[in-house]
């Protein structure tokens, strides 16, 4: 036990001296956190369209508006001369073709078509574009002069959770958990590569510790540099998408630290296994980035994931450190509805630090 | 000898893969001994450390370290590798504590043997300070407390003064020497013949196999061979008409070697050797002084009889025209500043073509700043240059042509094949297309490595590759040379060698610039200069600047010499004692009025003192003498 | 004559180097089609086979058919619901469904009235992006029941029918969305990769020094390093490339040679980064977290993943200085819509513009450093 302290008090000193490390530590995540909480938007939103009109009539004019009104979709002057013209040059998402009878077919009660080009290059907009164009038509029906209609059934639609359905509240708890798996374990592994590269692996194979005695040590050390990162980057989402804790704290926390145990392990893992500091970082950065990144339902729901990879998106401790985060910050569920999560974690969490400690389970040169 | 060892080491082998690291060696360790495992990088030493150090695998063979396996009497064993054993990052005392904590010591003894160590290594003033920032020396010191901070029975030292100036290496062994008369047995490796004077018994291992063992006056006097210094106006013709005669059946001479201002001749009968020596040195001026053979000697007599013949080709010179100017390399008055940071500081040399000139000094001295400075790598701040007869523009494309340089660290790439590394050298110095497989085949025959041109150079052990890049550095018959620590890692063989192939382009015209570790190998060039902290504090031939020491050197040998050296020391300056395997060293200014009352002085306190009597300098002591007294006087100024 | 002989044996070296490093030509081959499967196989935005569970009070066939409506078109699978509202609410507090909807039983009894009729929705807003999708559908189902209930059993008629044409994706296959964005994003940071290691190597083992003291200019040096991996790259823009059309099936619309000459635009820019690092880090760990700082804005902007017009505004500034962008606009617009140089040639100007720029800035910091 007291090798273990005599371990980790080192490694928290050597962290504590090394600037870059300790920029990379607190400054890193923050940036990162900023970049994907603002910039990353999935909704479609400001959709460019461009608006082709030959008809000359009042209804029409009242189709474009009432098309724009709800900010889904802007509108973009027209330019060119094919139909396509603004969709291949970029210009626009959409190009609506209203024909030249429009008004007059909806004065005779007739059905008015309208020529919709979508650009689904973007599957995911081209379904907003289209879905939002249609919706608007029924509306248009029902709102326009001809006839007034009853609804006889009246949707009251609710969304629990995040009712202004706003965009940071499922991004930013998601990229917590991306970026505590990536950073911690970024430190870890940089810590023992680090004393292979530099040789001085070779007075801890000298000295009498243990693979466990010396994991355990390290583990330690970045376990409470990882809970430091934790509270800085869980801080400033919390100031800068004004998430607020709604969930069980107490699982929350298990979670966080069982999780970061798990990808300070991971670290120790990658590090023991390469020999180099740059191989280790590569290593590390990426299995352990584009996983988390893709294989976690971070950005799209899980369940997306097709077959091979949603085995293997099971496994990954981001995953279920993805849910604990959205349910502490966005659901507010309670500690049993998540004891899987608890148990996924610690699973994780051992059986990464038992690999860890079977890699440099010889402390000795290997031949 | 009756007592049980502390190490014994059976027929021990070891392979990686293909290579056969180990041959099978056997040897024992016996208390209290300074214990020295002598060899080239690649010998096989640091494997043999790590087996007894309990962290590597034998693939067969057995190790018993105080009656276990090494791996169980870990917590008794210290151990200390080159330069590698701190974490810089942390201050003095969090590396003992650290490596106090894994050892389990504790708190108390931590406290006792901490402030006892740093006292006797004088680092108890820095103990904040952090690994990083400390000199070569003082953190091969700290290295040295933290192995003994768990009072280990057995030290496993592995070349633990690599890279570490010769003061500082000086006081190290000062150090290891009194360690022993507290029980502790030392095992040591070590590349330095010097430092190898001082251990009590010696292994000699050269590729994977022991060579001799022994005591080093043993180990001399076995070789039966007298060393004759031969000091000459034309040595180069002098050295010719000798290695004639050597073809002569009868000229008694087992070797001779060229320096820089004398010529070396082994010979098994004095008297002989010395009449040819007379009649083949007519119309020259000559000096005679029969010497003992040193360990070097040793070594490359015990190597050529174990294997190879020595193979030196000619490199096909091309004639060029001379120079118009007798002066390659010039400096006057040159700086280099770094931030506030003085790295060079005044210094001015002159290097003519044909010469050999050797820069010496620690790391860290500016030895590698100066040179690149010198070959237009680096802008100094201060100061005027003159390069190959050019000025202005050390930089032009012209210019470097006519320049070959080799760096301090590998200068070949080690994703490339041997033949492609020089192809490549030849492409970008355009060596003409009718004289590039002559010279490619020199450097694969002086290498030794004809016929596997096609190996990875990585894959090369570190003398070879640096053989493999003097030869690269040269392939284009530069007129100025610049060497950077050109034979670390060099075995002695091979290093003999590379200073024939230096010489013969002197001969050729070339001038060259030289700079090592290694004060013996000064001895091979014309003139030499210490930089120490920057400055250049001593230039001149190497015989000249021995000569100028004051006082002389004397060997004392004591009944107790550690006593003797415990006593000494508190009587003189400490930097003029130090203690050898069976012999203490003094330097006196005056020895004709002080050695008669010191000695007295010894015996009346019960320090029996056998014998005594004067030895040459060595560069080394020269070197010691005049950094001391430098920085002496520099106190004394700053105190007035 | 010599400089073309020392140009010679710079290019062959750089070669040779990189043949051999198994470590590189890993990442050249592999990268591209490790990177590609794992973002068409992982990331679908699709919103279907939603879980929704269904409280019936009614049990009317009204009731019945709006609940088939709701399923027929795969967005909602129906699930157990529960027996009662606060199980139901419960499941859906608790992430096993994704919806839940409450039919009061007047129902029946209302519409005969005339009268209007509130159905209840939950809908778990936890992930906002599937929740606003889903909200749609379910709202644009019900206008369409509305519709039939108030024509009766006439056919309905709606006064607009918009033709909705799918452009370039007709089939909406999401990979095609995905594959050229992850092409142009793992050519980036391949090549800034790369060329940053072929530098700091040369740095690190200390043989730079030693090409420094060599005849040869700086500007051989840096062509040297340029023109090998240009050509390496260019292959593995190839690679790319086929693997996006032969395994995942995306059509290859455009000009090949127009796609060839802007990705070697790219590959200059991305080579210029990497040169950049290198020479402004001291060694490969440097360069490597360092290269964490550039590349995550670089592709977080380059709308490779999202789409920039739904960025914030401040970031969609942003973006217009992120080259990546323009480069996967230029490649979505050649592989997917097949258009030629004249759709998009301001972006190609850009790229150039971009290339030029980065090219002379970073190696002018690398041969001051050199010199």
């Amino acid at each position: 036990m007291k090798k273990i302290l005599t371990q980790c008090k080192k490694e928290l000193i050597q962290f504590r001296r090394d600037r870059l490390t300790v920029a990379l530590a607190y400054f890193l995540p923050t940036l990162a956190i900023i970049l994907y909480g603002f910039a990353t938007r999935l909704e479609a939103k400001n959709i460019p369209v461009t608006v082709r009109n030959y008809d000359i009539g009042f209804y029409s004019r009242e189709y474009i508006h009432t098309l724009f009104n709800n900010g889904q979709m802007v509108s973009v002057p027209w330019s060119g001369t094919k139909d396509t013209d603004p969709l291949d040059l970029g210009k626009a998402r959409a190009v609506i073709i209203i024909p030249p009878d429009f008004s007059r077919d909806i004065r005779n009660n007739h059905s008015a078509s309208v020529q919709v080009l979508v650009d689904a290059t973007d599957v995911n907009n081209a379904r907003v574009i289209k879905n939002s164009i249609i919706a608007t038509s029924q509306y248009f029906l029902r709102s326009g002069a001809m006839e007034q209609q009853k609804n006889l059934i009246v949707p009251q639609v609710r969304l629990w959770f995040n009712p202004g359905r706003k965009e940071s509240l499922s991004v930013a708890p998601g990229s917590i958990a991306v970026f505590l798996w990536i950073f911690p374990c970024l430190l870890s592994t940089l810590c023992i590569s680090r004393e292979k590269e530099q040789g001085t692996v070779l007075q801890l194979y000298a000295s009498s510790i243990t693979s466990f005695e010396l994991m355990a040590g390290k583990a330690l050390a970045y376990l409470l540099i990882g809970i430091s990162q934790a509270i800085v980057l869980i801080g400033s989402s919390c100031i800068l998408f004004q998430l607020s804790f709604v969930g069980n704290g107490l699982v929350f926390a298990l979670a966080t630290i069982l999780f970061l145990a798990s990808s300070v392990c991971f670290g120790l893992l990658g590090g023991s296994r390469t020999n180099s500091q740059s191989a280790a970082v590569q290593l590390v950065a990426t299995t352990g980035f584009t996983t988390s990144l893709l294989l976690s339902g971070f950005l799209y729901p899980q369940r997306n994931i097709l077959f091979p990879l949603s085995l293997l998106s099971n496994i990954l401790p981001a995953r279920y450190y993805v849910e604990a985060c959205r349910n502490f910050f966005v659901r507010g569920s309670g500690f049993f509805d998540q004891f899987y999560i608890l148990v996924a974690l610690g699973l994780a969490a051992l059986l990464i630090f038992n690999g860890a400690r079977k890699v440099m389970s010889k402390m000795q040169l290997s031949s | 000898m009756t007592q049980v060892p502390v190490v014994q080491v059976l027929d021990l082998k070891k392979n990686y893969g293909e290579t056969q690291v180990l041959k099978g060696v056997s040897f024992s360790i016996y208390p209290g001994e300074i214990f020295g495992i002598v060899g080239p990088d690649g010998a096989g030493k640091t494997s043999a450390f790590h087996m007894l150090g309990g962290i590597l695998d034998a693939t067969s063979g057995d190790i018993t370290v105080l009656g276990k396996k090494p791996r169980d009497t870990r917590l008794e064993i210290g151990y200390l590798t080159q330069l590698f054993s701190l974490y810089l990052d942390l201050s003095i005392n969090e590396n003992i504590e650290y490596v106090a904590g894994l050892r389990q010591v504790s708190k108390n003894d931590l406290k006792e043997r901490r402030d006892k160590y740093l006292k006797l290594m004088d680092l108890d003033r820095f103990s904040n300070r952090l690994a990083g920032q400390l000199s070569g020396g003082m953190k091969q010191k700290l290295a040295l407390c933290c192995a003994l901070i768990a009072r280990p029975k057995l030290l496993l030292l592995d070349e633990p003064t690599t890279g570490v100036d010769p003061v500082s290496r000086r006081e190290f062994w000062d150090l290891l020497a009194s360690i022993t008369q507290e029980g502790v047995t030392v095992a040591v490796a070590t590349p330095y013949m010097d430092e190898a004077e001082r251990c009590h018994r010696l292994i000699l291992l050269h590729e994977g196999s022991i060579q001799d063992e022994g005591r080093p006056q043993e180990l001399k006097d076995n070789l039966n061979l007298k060393r004759l210094e031969l000091r000459s106006n034309d040595l180069e013709k002098l050295s010719n008409r000798l290695h004639t005669s050597i073809d002569k059946a009868q000229a008694h001479f087992t070797d001779i070697q060229e320096f820089g201002d004398r010529l070396d001749v082994l010979t098994d009968n004095l008297n002989i050797a010395q009449s040819i020596i007379q009649k083949e040195s007519v119309g020259l001026d000559l000096s005679i002084s029969a010497q003992e053979p040193t360990l070097e000697n040793v070594f490359v007599s015990k190597l050529k009889n174990a294997e190879v013949k020595e193979t030196t080709a000619r490199f096909p010179f091309v004639q060029k025209g001379a120079p118009s100017n007798s002066t390659a390399i010039k400096a006057e008055h040159v700086y280099k500043e770094f931030g506030s940071f003085a790295a060079v500081k005044d210094v001015s040399l002159q290097i003519d073509y044909g010469h050999i000139y050797g820069l010496l000094g620690a790391n860290g001295a500016g030895k590698t700043t100066t040179i690149k400075m010198l070959c237009g790598l680096l802008q100094p701040s201060k100061g005027q240059m003159s390069l190959g007869g050019e000025k202005g523009n050390l930089r032009s494309a012209l210019l470097r042509k006519k320049l070959g340089y080799m760096s301090q660290k590998f200068t070949l790439y080690d994703d490339l094949t041997i033949l492609e590394n020089l192809e490549f050298y030849c492409g970008v110095y355009c060596v003409p297309q009718d004289l590039r497989s002559k010279r490619l085949n020199w450097v694969l025959e002086n290498t030794g490595l004809l016929g596997e041109e096609n190996r990875l150079t990585g894959n090369l052990p570190g003398g070879w590759k640096q053989r493999l890049s003097f030869g690269a550095a040269v392939l284009h018959q530069p007129e100025v040379l610049f060497l950077d620590e050109p034979t670390s890692g060099v075995d002695p063989l091979a290093r003999r060698q590379m200073w024939q192939l230096i010489r013969d382009f002197a001969r050729q015209g070339t001038a060259i610039l030289v700079t090592t570790h290694f004060l013996e190998e000064a001895e091979h060039c014309s003139e030499l200069g210490f930089m120490v902290a920057g400055e250049l504090v001593a230039q001149g031939a190497p015989g000249k600047i021995k000569a100028e020491q004051p006082g002389s050197l004397i060997e004392l040998r004591f009944k107790d010499n550690q006593a003797a050296y415990n006593m000494l020391k508190t009587k003189l300056d400490s930097w003029r004692v130090s203690i050898f395997a069976d012999a203490v060293h003094l330097v006196l200014d005056h020895p004709d009025i002080e050695l008669e009352s010191i000695i007295e002085n010894c015996n009346s306190q019960g320090i029996e003192c056998f014998s005594s009597r004067r030895l040459p300098f060595s560069l080394e002591d020269a070197f010691i003498g005049i950094v001391k007294r430098q920085s002496t006087a520099n106190a004394e100024a700053s105190a007035a | 004559m010599d400089y073309a002989i020392q140009l010679k044996a710079l290019i062959r070296k750089e070669l040779r180097q990189i043949f051999r490093d198994r470590e590189l030509l890993f990442l050249l081959l592999f990268m591209p089609v490790m990177q590609i499967t794992l973002y068409s196989f992982a990331l679908s935005p699709e919103v279907e086979h939603l879980r929704l569970g269904v409280i019936d009070y009614s049990n009317s066939t009204t009731s019945r058919e709006l609940i088939g409506n709701l399923v027929s078109n795969m967005v909602f699978d129906l699930k157990d619901a529960g027996a009662n509202e606060d199980q139901l609410a419960n499941k859906v507090k608790g992430g096993k469904l994704e919806a839940g909807m409450i039919i009061p039983p007047e129902l029946q009894r209302h519409l005969k009235s005339g009268n209007a009729t509130k159905v209840q929705i939950f809908l778990d807003g936890v992930d906002a992006n599937t929740a606003g999708i889903a909200g749609g559908y379910i709202s644009q189902i019900l206008a369409a029941f509305n519709n039939k209930l108030q024509s009766g059993s006439q056919s309905p008629k709606s006064a607009v029918q918009p033709k909705v044409t799918y452009l370039y994706n007709s089939g909406l296959e999401s990979r095609w969305f995905f594959v050229p964005g992850v092409l142009a994003l793992v050519l980036n940071l391949v090549s800034t990769l790369v060329s940053s290691a072929a530098v700091v190597r040369e740095k690190d083992t200390g043989t730079l020094e030693q090409l420094l003291m060599t005849p040869v200019s700086s500007f051989q040096i840096l062509a040297a390093k340029v023109i090998p991996l240009s050509a390496v790259l260019m292959v593995n823009v190839l690679i790319s490339l086929f693997v996006a059309v032969v395994f995942y099936g995306v059509p290859f619309r455009g000009n090949f040679f127009l796609f060839m000459a802007v990705s070697f635009l790219a590959i200059i820019v991305g080579i210029s980064i990497g040169i950049a690092l290198a020479a402004y880090s001291a060694n490969q760990r440097q360069s490597l977290l360092t290269s964490f700082f550039i590349n995550l804005p670089v592709i977080q902007l380059s709308g490779a993943l999202s789409p920039i017009e739904s960025m914030p505004q401040f970031w969609q500034d942003l973006s217009c200085l992120d080259p990546l962008r323009y480069y996967v606009t230029c490649v979505k617009a050649i592989m997917l819509k097949g258009v030629g140089f004249q759709a998009i040639w301001p972006n190609v100007v850009i790229l150039a513009v971009f290339a030029i720029v980065f090219l002379s800035l970073s190696s002018a910091r690398f041969r001051k450093q050199l010199a």
